[in-house]
Protein backbone atom coordinates (compact mmCIF):
# COMPACT_ATOMS: atom_id res chain seq x y z
CA UNK A 1 0.00 0.00 0.00
CA UNK A 2 1.12 3.75 -0.63
CA UNK A 3 1.73 5.43 2.64
CA UNK A 4 0.18 8.89 2.53
CA UNK A 5 1.87 10.44 5.28
CA UNK A 6 5.23 9.30 4.10
CA UNK A 7 4.81 10.99 1.39
CA UNK A 8 4.76 14.09 3.17
CA UNK A 9 6.88 13.15 5.65
CA UNK A 10 10.06 12.45 3.24
CA UNK A 11 9.26 15.60 1.59
CA UNK A 12 9.73 17.68 4.66
CA UNK A 13 12.42 15.55 6.55
CA UNK A 14 14.64 15.45 2.89
CA UNK A 15 13.91 18.62 1.24
CA UNK A 16 17.33 20.22 0.37
CA UNK A 17 17.96 16.84 -1.68
CA UNK A 18 15.29 17.39 -3.63
CA UNK A 19 15.81 21.03 -4.13
CA UNK A 20 19.27 20.49 -5.11
CA UNK A 21 17.84 18.63 -7.81
CA UNK A 22 15.41 20.77 -8.90
CA UNK A 23 18.38 23.39 -8.73
CA UNK A 24 20.31 21.53 -11.37
CA UNK A 25 17.20 20.40 -13.40
CA UNK A 26 15.93 23.90 -13.81
CA UNK A 27 19.42 24.83 -14.60
CA UNK A 28 19.55 22.05 -17.36
CA UNK A 29 16.36 23.19 -19.01
CA UNK A 30 17.52 27.04 -19.08
CA UNK A 31 20.90 26.47 -20.71
CA UNK A 32 19.52 23.85 -22.81
CA UNK A 33 16.79 26.70 -24.33
CA UNK A 34 19.56 29.16 -24.29
CA UNK A 35 22.03 27.47 -26.07
CA UNK A 36 19.56 25.06 -28.07
CA UNK A 37 17.86 28.59 -29.66
CA UNK A 38 21.07 29.60 -30.72
CA UNK A 39 22.17 26.16 -32.24
CA UNK A 40 18.74 26.22 -33.70
CA UNK A 41 18.52 29.72 -35.41
CA UNK A 42 22.51 29.37 -36.47
CA UNK A 43 20.93 26.24 -38.31
CA UNK A 44 17.88 27.25 -39.95
CA UNK A 45 19.56 29.76 -41.15
CA UNK A 46 22.13 27.94 -43.04
CA UNK A 47 19.42 25.37 -44.00
CA UNK A 48 18.41 28.33 -46.24
CA UNK A 49 21.71 29.46 -48.03
CA UNK A 50 22.78 28.87 -51.60
CA UNK A 51 26.06 26.23 -50.45
CA UNK A 52 24.35 22.96 -51.15
CA UNK A 53 26.78 20.95 -48.31
CA UNK A 54 25.89 22.85 -46.01
CA UNK A 55 22.43 22.79 -46.21
CA UNK A 56 23.00 19.03 -46.78
CA UNK A 57 24.85 18.96 -43.24
CA UNK A 58 22.20 20.81 -41.89
CA UNK A 59 19.15 18.76 -42.99
CA UNK A 60 21.03 15.63 -41.89
CA UNK A 61 21.69 17.25 -38.29
CA UNK A 62 18.26 17.83 -37.65
CA UNK A 63 17.37 14.00 -39.37
CA UNK A 64 19.85 12.09 -37.21
CA UNK A 65 18.89 14.32 -33.65
CA UNK A 66 15.36 13.38 -34.19
CA UNK A 67 15.42 10.02 -35.70
CA UNK A 68 17.06 8.69 -32.38
CA UNK A 69 16.14 8.53 -29.00
CA UNK A 70 18.05 10.93 -26.28
CA UNK A 71 19.44 8.71 -24.16
CA UNK A 72 21.46 7.33 -26.75
CA UNK A 73 22.46 10.65 -27.57
CA UNK A 74 23.07 11.38 -24.26
CA UNK A 75 25.69 8.42 -23.55
CA UNK A 76 27.27 9.28 -26.80
CA UNK A 77 28.40 11.99 -25.47
CA UNK A 78 29.07 11.34 -22.06
CA UNK A 79 30.88 8.40 -22.69
CA UNK A 80 32.59 9.33 -26.28
CA UNK A 81 33.92 12.43 -25.49
CA UNK A 82 36.38 11.06 -22.83
CA UNK A 83 37.52 8.21 -25.13
CA UNK A 84 38.24 11.18 -27.77
CA UNK A 85 40.43 12.57 -24.94
CA UNK A 86 37.71 15.77 -24.27
CA UNK A 87 37.68 15.85 -20.46
CA UNK A 88 35.02 18.01 -19.08
CA UNK A 89 32.49 17.92 -15.99
CA UNK A 90 30.10 15.27 -16.63
CA UNK A 91 27.11 18.30 -16.26
CA UNK A 92 28.64 20.37 -18.90
CA UNK A 93 28.84 17.39 -21.04
CA UNK A 94 25.16 16.72 -20.34
CA UNK A 95 24.42 20.07 -21.09
CA UNK A 96 26.29 19.85 -24.50
CA UNK A 97 24.14 16.43 -25.05
CA UNK A 98 20.57 18.24 -24.44
CA UNK A 99 21.91 21.29 -26.41
CA UNK A 100 22.41 19.15 -29.60
CA UNK A 101 19.30 17.36 -28.73
CA UNK A 102 17.30 20.55 -28.51
CA UNK A 103 18.80 22.54 -31.05
CA UNK A 104 17.08 20.10 -33.89
CA UNK A 105 13.85 20.54 -32.55
CA UNK A 106 14.80 24.70 -32.69
CA UNK A 107 15.78 24.35 -35.63
CA UNK A 108 12.56 22.39 -36.96
CA UNK A 109 10.31 25.27 -35.05
CA UNK A 110 12.42 28.15 -36.55
CA UNK A 111 12.33 27.01 -39.82
CA UNK A 112 8.47 26.92 -39.63
CA UNK A 113 8.13 30.47 -38.34
CA UNK A 114 10.35 31.62 -41.68
CA UNK A 115 7.91 29.54 -43.53
CA UNK A 116 4.97 31.50 -41.85
CA UNK A 117 6.36 34.88 -43.38
CA UNK A 118 4.34 36.25 -46.00
CA UNK A 119 6.35 36.03 -49.61
CA UNK A 120 5.73 39.58 -49.74
CA UNK A 121 7.98 41.12 -46.96
CA UNK A 122 10.57 39.34 -48.62
CA UNK A 123 9.69 40.87 -51.83
CA UNK A 124 9.48 44.07 -50.07
CA UNK A 125 13.14 44.13 -48.88
CA UNK A 126 14.33 43.17 -52.04
CA UNK A 127 12.93 45.94 -53.56
CA UNK A 128 14.04 48.22 -51.36
CA UNK A 129 17.60 47.14 -52.53
CA UNK A 130 18.47 44.96 -49.23
CA UNK A 131 20.70 41.96 -49.90
CA UNK A 132 19.81 38.56 -48.83
CA UNK A 133 21.77 38.75 -45.54
CA UNK A 134 19.91 42.09 -44.76
CA UNK A 135 16.62 41.01 -45.71
CA UNK A 136 16.65 37.71 -43.34
CA UNK A 137 18.55 39.80 -39.90
CA UNK A 138 16.22 42.97 -40.22
CA UNK A 139 12.88 41.74 -41.81
CA UNK A 140 12.43 37.84 -42.10
CA UNK A 141 14.47 36.42 -38.60
CA UNK A 142 12.52 38.69 -36.52
CA UNK A 143 8.81 38.25 -37.31
CA UNK A 144 9.63 34.48 -37.41
CA UNK A 145 11.15 34.07 -34.15
CA UNK A 146 7.97 36.70 -32.65
CA UNK A 147 5.99 33.73 -34.04
CA UNK A 148 8.02 31.13 -32.57
CA UNK A 149 8.13 32.33 -29.04
CA UNK A 150 5.77 30.07 -27.51
CA UNK A 151 7.19 26.82 -29.16
CA UNK A 152 10.39 27.41 -27.49
CA UNK A 153 8.68 28.15 -24.44
CA UNK A 154 6.98 24.78 -24.64
CA UNK A 155 10.41 23.20 -25.18
CA UNK A 156 11.91 24.55 -21.93
CA UNK A 157 8.68 23.00 -20.19
CA UNK A 158 9.74 19.69 -22.26
CA UNK A 159 13.24 19.82 -21.22
CA UNK A 160 12.00 19.96 -17.54
CA UNK A 161 10.42 16.59 -17.91
CA UNK A 162 13.05 15.15 -20.28
CA UNK A 163 16.06 16.20 -18.51
CA UNK A 164 15.40 13.37 -15.92
CA UNK A 165 17.22 10.64 -18.51
CA UNK A 166 20.03 12.24 -17.15
CA UNK A 167 19.29 10.13 -13.78
CA UNK A 168 21.11 7.29 -16.19
CA UNK A 169 24.67 8.75 -16.55
CA UNK A 170 24.60 10.19 -12.74
CA UNK A 171 23.62 13.38 -12.77
CA UNK A 172 22.14 14.86 -9.80
CA UNK A 173 19.11 16.20 -11.23
CA UNK A 174 15.26 15.67 -9.46
CA UNK A 175 15.20 12.19 -10.84
CA UNK A 176 18.45 11.12 -9.53
CA UNK A 177 18.19 12.75 -6.30
CA UNK A 178 14.47 10.78 -5.59
CA UNK A 179 15.69 7.85 -7.07
CA UNK A 180 19.15 7.85 -4.55
CA UNK A 181 16.69 8.82 -1.27
CA UNK A 182 14.42 6.03 -2.40
CA UNK A 183 17.63 3.33 -2.18
CA UNK A 184 18.54 3.97 1.17
CA UNK A 185 14.59 4.62 2.55
CA UNK A 186 13.12 1.65 0.54
CA UNK A 187 10.17 3.91 0.48
CA UNK A 188 10.04 3.88 -3.60
CA UNK A 189 7.05 5.01 -4.60
CA UNK A 190 6.31 7.34 -1.82
CA UNK A 191 9.67 8.99 -2.93
CA UNK A 192 9.06 8.74 -6.50
CA UNK A 193 6.05 10.33 -5.79
CA UNK A 194 7.59 13.53 -4.38
CA UNK A 195 9.23 14.14 -7.32
CA UNK A 196 6.52 13.22 -9.43
CA UNK A 197 4.43 16.22 -7.74
CA UNK A 198 7.66 18.53 -7.91
CA UNK A 199 7.60 18.21 -11.39
CA UNK A 200 4.40 18.70 -11.83
CA UNK A 201 4.68 21.84 -9.97
CA UNK A 202 7.61 23.06 -12.21
CA UNK A 203 5.89 22.77 -15.21
CA UNK A 204 2.60 23.84 -14.02
CA UNK A 205 4.26 26.98 -12.88
CA UNK A 206 6.19 27.69 -16.28
CA UNK A 207 3.42 27.12 -18.29
CA UNK A 208 1.37 29.43 -16.31
CA UNK A 209 4.35 32.16 -16.94
CA UNK A 210 4.74 31.22 -20.04
CA UNK A 211 1.25 32.09 -21.39
CA UNK A 212 1.01 35.01 -18.89
CA UNK A 213 4.24 36.18 -21.19
CA UNK A 214 2.50 35.21 -24.80
CA UNK A 215 -0.92 37.00 -23.61
CA UNK A 216 1.65 40.41 -23.03
CA UNK A 217 2.82 40.21 -26.26
CA UNK A 218 -0.05 40.06 -27.70
CA UNK A 219 -1.60 42.97 -25.96
CA UNK A 220 1.38 44.46 -27.26
CA UNK A 221 0.55 43.54 -30.88
CA UNK A 222 -2.61 45.33 -31.25
CA UNK A 223 -2.11 48.48 -29.10
CA UNK A 224 0.06 51.36 -29.87
CA UNK B 1 -0.25 38.63 -84.45
CA UNK B 2 2.74 41.13 -84.68
CA UNK B 3 3.91 42.11 -80.93
CA UNK B 4 3.26 46.04 -80.32
CA UNK B 5 6.68 47.38 -79.15
CA UNK B 6 6.05 50.17 -77.63
CA UNK B 7 8.41 53.82 -77.21
CA UNK B 8 7.07 56.81 -76.32
CA UNK B 9 9.81 58.66 -78.33
CA UNK B 10 9.79 61.66 -76.34
CA UNK B 11 13.50 62.04 -77.05
CA UNK B 12 14.10 61.91 -73.07
CA UNK B 13 16.33 59.67 -71.60
CA UNK B 14 15.83 55.97 -72.28
CA UNK B 15 15.53 54.50 -68.53
CA UNK B 16 14.33 51.14 -69.17
CA UNK B 17 14.53 48.84 -71.96
CA UNK B 18 12.41 45.64 -72.21
CA UNK B 19 14.08 43.51 -74.55
CA UNK B 20 11.98 40.66 -76.03
CA UNK B 21 10.86 39.51 -72.61
CA UNK B 22 9.59 35.91 -72.23
CA UNK B 23 8.79 34.50 -68.62
CA UNK B 24 7.28 31.37 -67.87
CA UNK B 25 5.68 29.28 -64.91
CA UNK B 26 6.45 25.79 -65.69
CA UNK B 27 4.55 24.81 -69.13
CA UNK B 28 2.47 28.37 -68.41
CA UNK B 29 3.91 31.07 -70.67
CA UNK B 30 2.82 34.29 -69.37
CA UNK B 31 4.91 36.83 -71.12
CA UNK B 32 5.43 36.29 -74.82
CA UNK B 33 8.02 38.40 -76.18
CA UNK B 34 7.40 42.20 -74.60
CA UNK B 35 9.42 45.20 -76.23
CA UNK B 36 9.09 48.51 -74.60
CA UNK B 37 11.10 51.50 -73.67
CA UNK B 38 10.29 53.85 -70.11
CA UNK B 39 11.94 57.14 -71.24
CA UNK B 40 12.43 59.34 -68.06
CA UNK B 41 9.06 61.64 -67.01
CA UNK B 42 6.90 58.57 -68.59
CA UNK B 43 3.79 57.41 -66.87
CA UNK B 44 3.02 54.09 -68.65
CA UNK B 45 -0.67 52.64 -67.09
CA UNK B 46 -0.53 48.74 -68.04
CA UNK B 47 -4.49 47.89 -68.98
CA UNK B 48 -5.80 44.41 -69.43
CA UNK B 49 -7.64 41.30 -68.17
CA UNK B 50 -6.38 39.17 -65.43
CA UNK B 51 -3.77 36.72 -66.49
CA UNK B 52 -2.66 39.06 -69.23
CA UNK B 53 0.81 39.06 -68.03
CA UNK B 54 0.74 43.04 -66.70
CA UNK B 55 1.73 42.25 -63.43
CA UNK B 56 4.54 39.76 -64.39
CA UNK B 57 5.66 42.30 -66.36
CA UNK B 58 6.22 44.70 -63.99
CA UNK B 59 7.56 42.34 -61.54
CA UNK B 60 10.00 41.25 -64.29
CA UNK B 61 11.43 44.59 -64.47
CA UNK B 62 12.78 44.70 -60.80
CA UNK B 63 13.55 40.94 -61.44
CA UNK B 64 11.35 40.17 -58.28
CA UNK B 65 10.11 37.38 -61.15
CA UNK B 66 13.28 36.03 -63.19
CA UNK B 67 12.70 36.42 -66.76
CA UNK B 68 13.28 32.81 -68.58
CA UNK B 69 14.42 34.86 -71.87
CA UNK B 70 14.96 38.64 -72.72
CA UNK B 71 16.62 41.24 -71.37
CA UNK B 72 15.98 44.66 -69.17
CA UNK B 73 18.42 47.42 -69.11
CA UNK B 74 18.06 50.06 -66.66
CA UNK B 75 19.86 52.69 -66.73
CA UNK B 76 22.50 51.02 -68.96
CA UNK B 77 22.78 48.09 -66.53
CA UNK B 78 21.58 44.64 -68.00
CA UNK B 79 19.33 43.93 -64.99
CA UNK B 80 19.17 40.11 -66.11
CA UNK B 81 22.95 39.29 -66.05
CA UNK B 82 23.41 41.37 -63.05
CA UNK B 83 24.83 39.54 -59.49
CA UNK B 84 23.22 39.63 -56.48
CA UNK B 85 24.95 42.85 -54.71
CA UNK B 86 24.58 44.99 -58.60
CA UNK B 87 20.62 43.39 -58.54
CA UNK B 88 20.49 44.86 -54.56
CA UNK B 89 22.63 48.28 -56.04
CA UNK B 90 20.08 48.60 -59.17
CA UNK B 91 16.55 47.94 -57.16
CA UNK B 92 17.57 51.11 -55.20
CA UNK B 93 16.76 52.61 -57.51
CA UNK B 94 13.74 51.29 -58.70
CA UNK B 95 10.65 52.20 -55.78
CA UNK B 96 8.29 49.21 -55.95
CA UNK B 97 4.44 49.67 -54.38
CA UNK B 98 2.24 46.44 -53.97
CA UNK B 99 -1.45 45.10 -53.90
CA UNK B 100 -0.88 43.70 -50.57
CA UNK B 101 1.05 47.09 -49.01
CA UNK B 102 4.04 44.56 -47.69
CA UNK B 103 4.78 47.10 -44.81
CA UNK B 104 7.04 45.42 -42.53
CA UNK B 105 5.03 44.56 -39.35
CA UNK B 106 7.32 44.44 -36.32
CA UNK B 107 8.79 48.00 -37.18
CA UNK B 108 6.55 51.09 -36.53
CA UNK B 109 5.90 53.70 -39.38
CA UNK B 110 8.66 55.72 -39.24
CA UNK B 111 11.04 52.14 -39.04
CA UNK B 112 9.24 51.46 -42.14
CA UNK B 113 10.62 54.22 -44.04
CA UNK B 114 14.27 54.75 -42.93
CA UNK B 115 14.61 51.18 -42.58
CA UNK B 116 16.60 50.74 -45.97
CA UNK B 117 18.20 54.33 -46.12
CA UNK B 118 19.96 53.71 -43.13
CA UNK B 119 20.64 50.18 -43.85
CA UNK B 120 21.17 49.97 -47.26
CA UNK B 121 22.40 53.61 -48.26
CA UNK B 122 24.12 54.08 -45.00
CA UNK B 123 22.20 57.30 -44.26
CA UNK B 124 22.09 58.68 -40.85
CA UNK B 125 19.13 58.21 -38.39
CA UNK B 126 18.55 62.22 -38.37
CA UNK B 127 19.15 62.33 -42.25
CA UNK B 128 17.19 59.23 -42.49
CA UNK B 129 14.59 60.72 -40.14
CA UNK B 130 14.24 63.91 -41.61
CA UNK B 131 14.04 63.08 -45.18
CA UNK B 132 10.99 60.55 -43.69
CA UNK B 133 8.99 63.19 -41.75
CA UNK B 134 9.36 65.58 -45.26
CA UNK B 135 8.08 62.86 -47.25
CA UNK B 136 5.45 61.37 -44.73
CA UNK B 137 4.33 65.16 -44.72
CA UNK B 138 3.41 65.23 -48.40
CA UNK B 139 1.31 62.55 -48.12
CA UNK B 140 -0.65 63.88 -44.67
CA UNK B 141 0.41 61.42 -42.70
CA UNK B 142 3.18 62.56 -39.93
CA UNK B 143 0.80 61.88 -37.87
CA UNK B 144 1.21 58.63 -37.95
CA UNK B 145 5.03 58.88 -37.34
CA UNK B 146 5.23 56.83 -34.12
CA UNK B 147 2.37 54.55 -35.09
CA UNK B 148 2.86 50.59 -36.23
CA UNK B 149 1.52 49.91 -39.41
CA UNK B 150 -1.55 46.96 -37.94
CA UNK B 151 -3.13 50.11 -36.75
CA UNK B 152 -3.52 52.19 -39.97
CA UNK B 153 -6.76 52.08 -42.32
CA UNK B 154 -5.66 50.15 -46.15
CA UNK B 155 -5.02 53.50 -47.58
CA UNK B 156 -2.90 55.12 -44.77
CA UNK B 157 -1.34 52.29 -45.48
CA UNK B 158 -0.54 52.24 -49.06
CA UNK B 159 0.65 56.06 -48.27
CA UNK B 160 2.94 54.70 -46.39
CA UNK B 161 4.35 51.80 -48.65
CA UNK B 162 4.71 55.02 -51.09
CA UNK B 163 6.88 57.04 -48.82
CA UNK B 164 9.32 53.81 -47.95
CA UNK B 165 9.70 53.60 -51.72
CA UNK B 166 10.51 57.02 -52.27
CA UNK B 167 12.96 57.56 -49.17
CA UNK B 168 15.14 55.59 -51.63
CA UNK B 169 14.95 58.35 -54.29
CA UNK B 170 14.06 56.43 -56.88
CA UNK B 171 14.38 56.98 -60.30
CA UNK B 172 11.19 54.92 -61.30
CA UNK B 173 8.43 53.85 -59.14
CA UNK B 174 6.54 50.30 -60.15
CA UNK B 175 3.25 50.19 -59.18
CA UNK B 176 1.67 46.61 -59.00
CA UNK B 177 -2.42 47.34 -58.48
CA UNK B 178 -1.88 49.66 -56.13
CA UNK B 179 -5.62 50.38 -55.26
CA UNK B 180 -7.29 46.81 -55.85
CA UNK B 181 -6.74 45.11 -52.03
CA UNK B 182 -8.58 48.99 -50.75
CA UNK B 183 -11.69 49.57 -49.57
CA UNK B 184 -13.54 52.01 -52.18
CA UNK B 185 -13.82 55.25 -49.90
CA UNK B 186 -9.77 54.52 -50.03
CA UNK B 187 -8.63 54.50 -53.40
CA UNK B 188 -8.87 58.08 -53.99
CA UNK B 189 -6.49 59.27 -51.39
CA UNK B 190 -3.73 57.00 -52.59
CA UNK B 191 -4.31 58.16 -56.66
CA UNK B 192 -4.49 61.49 -55.21
CA UNK B 193 -0.83 60.52 -53.81
CA UNK B 194 0.17 58.96 -57.26
CA UNK B 195 -1.51 62.16 -59.10
CA UNK B 196 0.96 64.37 -56.82
CA UNK B 197 3.83 61.99 -58.36
CA UNK B 198 2.89 62.19 -61.85
CA UNK B 199 2.82 65.58 -61.18
CA UNK B 200 6.07 66.21 -60.04
CA UNK B 201 7.77 64.31 -62.56
CA UNK B 202 8.43 61.01 -61.30
CA UNK B 203 8.65 57.98 -63.56
CA UNK B 204 6.37 55.52 -63.33
CA UNK B 205 4.86 52.19 -64.29
CA UNK B 206 1.58 51.29 -62.73
CA UNK B 207 -0.59 48.42 -63.38
CA UNK B 208 -4.11 49.42 -62.03
CA UNK B 209 -8.07 48.32 -62.99
CA UNK B 210 -8.81 52.09 -62.71
CA UNK B 211 -9.47 53.03 -65.73
CA UNK B 212 -10.57 57.29 -64.64
CA UNK B 213 -6.91 57.21 -63.17
CA UNK B 214 -5.25 55.64 -66.72
CA UNK B 215 -7.34 58.22 -68.36
CA UNK B 216 -6.36 61.12 -66.51
CA UNK B 217 -2.89 60.75 -65.15
CA UNK B 218 -1.10 58.22 -67.86
CA UNK B 219 1.10 59.92 -70.89
CA UNK B 220 0.23 56.64 -72.15
CA UNK B 221 -1.98 53.10 -71.74
CA UNK B 222 -0.71 49.97 -72.67
CA UNK B 223 -3.21 47.28 -73.28
CA UNK B 224 -1.60 43.44 -72.32
CA UNK B 225 -3.57 40.45 -73.43
CA UNK B 226 -2.35 37.09 -73.31
CA UNK B 227 1.42 38.34 -72.65
CA UNK B 228 1.72 40.69 -75.17
CA UNK B 229 0.95 44.37 -75.59
CA UNK B 230 -1.60 44.36 -77.77
CA UNK B 231 -1.79 48.38 -78.26
CA UNK B 232 -0.48 51.56 -76.75
CA UNK B 233 -1.37 54.49 -77.06
CA UNK B 234 -2.51 58.10 -75.20
CA UNK B 235 -5.32 57.25 -73.18
CA UNK B 236 -7.23 59.28 -75.60
CA UNK B 237 -6.29 57.25 -78.43
CA UNK B 238 -6.19 54.21 -76.60
CA UNK B 239 -10.26 54.62 -74.61
CA UNK B 240 -11.91 56.52 -77.63
CA UNK B 241 -10.19 55.05 -80.53
CA UNK B 242 -8.97 51.26 -79.94
CA UNK B 243 -7.50 49.86 -83.55
CA UNK B 244 -7.50 46.63 -81.91
CA UNK B 245 -10.31 44.35 -81.68
CA UNK B 246 -9.64 42.75 -77.90
CA UNK B 247 -9.04 46.11 -76.84
CA UNK B 248 -12.03 47.04 -78.47
CA UNK B 249 -13.81 44.09 -76.12
CA UNK B 250 -12.38 44.77 -73.16
CA UNK B 251 -13.03 48.42 -72.66
CA UNK B 252 -16.34 47.73 -73.48
CA UNK B 253 -16.30 45.28 -70.42
CA UNK B 254 -14.94 47.81 -67.87
CA UNK B 255 -15.93 51.07 -68.94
Amino acid sequence: MINLGKIWEIFITKYPAFLQGVGITLELAFFTVLFGSVLGLTVAVFRHTSIAPLRWLMNAYVAFIRGTPLLVQVLLIVYGLPQMGVRLPRLTMCVIALVINCGAYMAELIRSGLQSVERGQREAAESLGMSGAQTMLYIILPQAIKVTLPAMGNEFVAIIKESSILYAVGVYELTYQAYKLASVNYYYIETLIVAALIYFALTYAATGLLSLLERRMRRADTSV
Amino acid sequence: MPTQAFDSGSGRDVLIEIDDLHKSFGKLEVLKGVNMRVRKGDVLVLIGPSGSGKSTLLRSVNLLEKPTSGRIIFEGNDMTAAGKKELSTLRQRMGMVFQQFNLFPHYKVKDNITISPRRVRGLTKEDAEEKARRLLERVGLIDKWEAWPQNLSGGQRQRVAIVRALAMDPDVMLFDEPTSALDPEMVGEVLDVMRQLANDGMTMMVVTHEMRFAREVGDYVLFMDDGQIIEAGTPEQLFDHPQNKRTQDFLRKVL
